[in-house]
């Protein structure tokens, strides 16, 4: 975490190649969060871009470096909590109901598993979104969370142990409907 | 907890790859011996790669970083304004900042500006824009994203290069190197438990390589040098970077098979070739061409130089577009495809896994050849871009613009006066039609007053022109009769040589015929007695019908006795003097008067001005019981006469006498004989 604590503080200073670097690490987990929270995923890219516009505008006001991922990820779910609600409520008259029912008959395999996803603890979801979605190495899932090897071991046993029971029923019907 | 469960909490984490090597052949020894923990794993696997495979259409897009500091880039194209700052400060400066420059811009006019930007400096200072100016390039230095061919960047280039590589050259080793790391054997995959692994400082050592690579000019990307040797100081173009030149020239030349002839010469002996050429002969005679060259890029400027030197240089336009990202990004998804290609092979040849298995990894596999050749076209398409910068030549001849015949247009127009406008109107049209022209317009229109006018425009050849202009004046009295005749350079600008050649075009003939409105030259006022009158009045009205007259007028008053009646009518002059005599045979003509206006205008119009005549008929019943008297008899008559009606007076007076004066003598008679019936008594 320390070069990320250097490149938070010449951020704050205007410089922009170091957040620029705070992107390159970073944006990947940020997308797999905003990923597993927003309803609508293909909104994911924007609000991620969007965070990062809201990170670098408001950045001189993190008073603390070291809190800077929790200040980013607040950016990401406010931006998305808000844009299910505006979401949410443009649509929620004329289209839900369709969607609804398209997303139940769905044999999107990849809708299925991001729903199963959603519906995990969260802090279960990230570094399994890290590892399925993203395609992310062991290594660097641990990195990019900054876990030690052990937390970061329960944590994709017992998620993916989750994950795998919530899609079973799904999982092992998908050659017969194939 | 036995061994079973042991494994099957590890399944997850040894299919992620978050076993260490221990414990990773441990999971695997098992399995090898353990047929129900050999299942649980086949089941995890299994499960894992479906989810992979599922899930990649929700992976996020693979320039994501990318796209996130593009966006950043448009969003605020500057470094943020005052960074650090609570936002109080950072308005409180704004103001400072505008509170002086209203002070110091009222109290000196003129020559402030300076002192207020410096003011304006101090206010915002570690802010201020120069400091964002200086961020951003410091920033725009580093990411290299902008391209090589624009802005000071570019300016740039040569201290960039001078030392080290560019940043942009930098991002794509990162990669590289990411994706070296990705494409590793799947089974070693690093099996990496805490942050400080051994596989990132692999990847900083190759990193290292690569820039050492990179720095002695070597292709640490494994592609094909298309521009010559690195670091020849004598060309701005070649270094590492990709760059496709174009040229656009617009060229006036003498004559075109010449410079073609030149263009082609300076081609070859700068090892370039002519791609195409597109030549169009104008009407004129003067060709036009567009001629496309492809030259190798060392040569590109001397070949600009020399094409300029064929003719007077119009219009030029040079472009370059820095591919290299573009570049180095195919090379690196090359290498990536070729290596998972290599992979799949490999895992086929080994035939591990069941048949469905296996199925998927050929179908991955042809999949990912597919990708391979479409990169290496795409590499090949650049590397053919790159290798040969293009020149679209325009050539085309002098004097293109200049006018290169006479166009002779002929404009006519005739009048006439006729008093059948429709008779002339249809003739007209047939006359143009005859001589092979056509009516390109006609329309006829007619007033309440009974003129009417109409007009043909035809065009004809201007052989036939004279003919038809005399074969139009015959149809009437001529009014109008204009030729204009026009002589115009056509095919450009500027002035026609003397030699040009004549060309006529059609002749237009606007052709009116109008008809005056009809005017009243005589006039008789009729009188007669008839009777009856009306029989008269009716015959009258159709005597003017069958004249082919117009009734302005007619009245019939009283129908019995004493009945008069008049009639109006106007008629053509050649049935006036009929008519009037038709008139006056109707009953006794008591008065008749016919007199003729003196028609306006010369005498040479006179006989196209439509004459009218207009006659006014009084009808009048002859006075039935007496004719007129005169003499003693008339006298002596009327005396009788007056002397009766005086008798008849008295009498008519006479009895209002009585009338008047009868109650008072009855009232009287009856008072005398009641006074002499008491005298009567009295004495009795």
């Amino acid at each position: 975490m320390d070069p990320e604590r250097e490149w938070v503080l010449r951020s704050q200073k205007g410089d922009r190649g170091a957040f620029e670097e705070i992107v390159r690490a970073t944006a990947r987990l940020v997308w797999a969060y905003v990923h597993g929270l927003v309803k609508d995923p293909s909104w994911t890219e924007d609000l991620v871009q969007e965070t990062y516009l809201k990170a670098w505008e408001s950045i001189g006001t993190l008073k603390e470096a070291d809190a800077f991922r929790g200040w980013l990820f607040t950016i990401a779910r406010r931006l998305a909590w808000r844009h299910d609600e505006i979401a949410g409520r443009s649509t929620a008259v004329a289209e839900v109901p369709e969607k609804a029912a398209a997303a139940a008959e769905s044999e999107d395999a990849g809708e299925h598993i991001r729903a199963a996803l959603a519906r995990l603890p969260e802090r279960y979801r990230l570094p399994v979104t890290l590892h399925f979605v993203n395609g992310l190495e062991y290594g660097e899932i641990s990195k990019s969370l900054g876990l030690a090897n052990g937390s970061l071991r329960g944590l994709i046993a017992r998620g993916t142990k989750k994950l795998r029971d919530d899609l079973a029923p799904w999982w092992r019907n998908r050659n017969e409907r194939a | 907890m036995n061994v079973h469960d042991e494994i099957e909490t590890l399944t997850d984490v040894y299919l992620a790859g978050g076993l260490e090597a221990d414990d990773r052949r441990g999971v695997e020894e098992h399995a090898a011996g353990c047929e129900q923990c050999a299942a649980i794993l086949r089941d995890a696997r299994e499960f894992h790669g479906w989810m992979r495979g599922a899930s990649a259409s929700n992976a996020p897009p693979a320039n994501l970083e990318e796209r996130i500091i593009e966006r950043l880039h448009e969003a605020s194209p500057k470094a943020r304004r005052f960074p650090g700052a609570p936002r109080i400060i950072r308005i409180l400066g704004g103001l400072a900042a505008v509170f002086a420059l209203v002070v110091l811009g009222g109290a000196f006019t003129g020559s402030t500006m300076l002192s207020v930007k410096h003011s304006a400096g101090l206010s915002s200072a570690p802010g201020s824009e120069d400091f964002g100016d200086v961020a951003f390039r410091e920033y725009a230095r580093k990411s290299g994203k902008d391209s090589g061919a624009e802005g000071y960047v570019q300016n740039q280039e040569g201290a960039r290069y001078g030392g080290r590589m560019g940043g942009e050259a930098r991002k794509n080793l990162d990669e590289l190197k990411s994706r070296s790391k990705d494409l590793s054997d799947s089974r070693g995959r690093p099996m990496t438990g805490a942050p400080a692994s051994p596989a990132p400082m692999e990847a900083e050592k190759k990193y290292a390589e690569s820039m050492d690579k990179a720095e002695r000019g070597e292709e640490s990307l494994g592609m094909a040098d298309a521009e010559g040797k690195p670091g020849d100081p004598g060309n701005p173009y070649i270094d590492d970077r990709k760059i496709i030149r174009n040229a656009d020239l617009h060229i006036e030349v003498e004559k075109y098979e010449d410079s073609y002839a030149k263009v082609t010469q300076i081609a070859v002996a700068e090892k370039g070739f002519v791609a195409g050429a597109n030549t169009t002969r104008l009407a004129n005679g003067k060709m036009r061409a567009d001629v496309t060259l492809r030259i190798p890029p060392e040569r590109f400027e001397s070949v600009l130089t020399q094409l300029k030197a064929l003719g007077t240089l119009r219009n030029q336009a040079i472009t370059s577009q820095d591919i290299t990202k573009q570049y180095l990004d195919l090379g690196t998804r090359q290498k990536s495809k070729e290596a998972l290609v290599e992979r799949l092979k490999k895992a086929l040849l080994e035939g591990k896994g069941n048949v469905k298995e296996i199925m998927e990894a050929e179908v991955a596999l042809g999949k990912a050849t597919e990708e391979l050749e479409s990169i290496k076209g795409e590499l090949k398409y650049y590397d053919n871009l790159i290798g040969l910068s293009t020149i679209t030549l325009h050539l085309f001849e002098k004097d293109l613009g200049l006018p290169f015949e006479y166009v002779l247009t002929l404009q006519s127009t005739i009048g006439v006066t006729g008093s059948d406008a429709d008779g002339v109107y249809a003739k007209a049209q047939e006359l143009i039609r005859a001589a092979g022209g056509q009516v390109a317009d006609a329309r006829m229109t007619r007033q309440n007053d009974g003129s009417s006018s109409g007009f043909v425009r035809g065009k004809v050849d201007a052989e036939k022109f004279p003919a038809v202009r005399e074969d139009l004046k015959k149809l009437g009295h001529v009014d109008q009769d204009t030729v204009n005749q026009q002589q115009t350079g056509r095919g450009g600008q500027g002035p026609v040589k003397p030699d040009a050649p004549v060309r006529k075009e059609q002749a237009i003939v606007d052709f009116t015929v109008n008809t005056p409105a009809m005017v009243v030259t005589r006039r008789a006022v009729i009188a007669i007695e008839a009777d009856p009158a009306e029989a008269a009045y009716q015959e009258s009205r159709r005597d003017v019908e069958s004249a082919g007259g117009k009734i302005l007028e007619g009245s019939l008053t009283g129908r019995t006795e004493g009945a008069s009646a008049t009639v109006t009518a106007q008629v053509d002059a050649d049935k006036f003097a009929a008519l009037v005599e038709k008139f006056k045979s109707r009953g006794k003509v008591k008065n008749a008067t016919v007199k003729q206006d003196e028609p306006g205008g010369g005498a040479d119009r006179a006989p196209l001005i439509r004459e009218r005549g207009e006659i006014s008929l009084a009808i009048a019943t002859p006075a039935r019981l007496l004719t007129e008297e005169h003499g003693v008899m008339k006298t002596i008559r009327e005396t009788f006469a007056n002397s009766i009606a005086g008798v008849l007076w008295s009498v008519e007076k006479l009895i209002v006498g009585i009338a008047l004066a009868g109650p008072w003598i009855l009232l009287l008679g009856v008072i005398w004989v009641l006074w002499k019936r008491r005298r009567r008594a009295r004495t009795a």
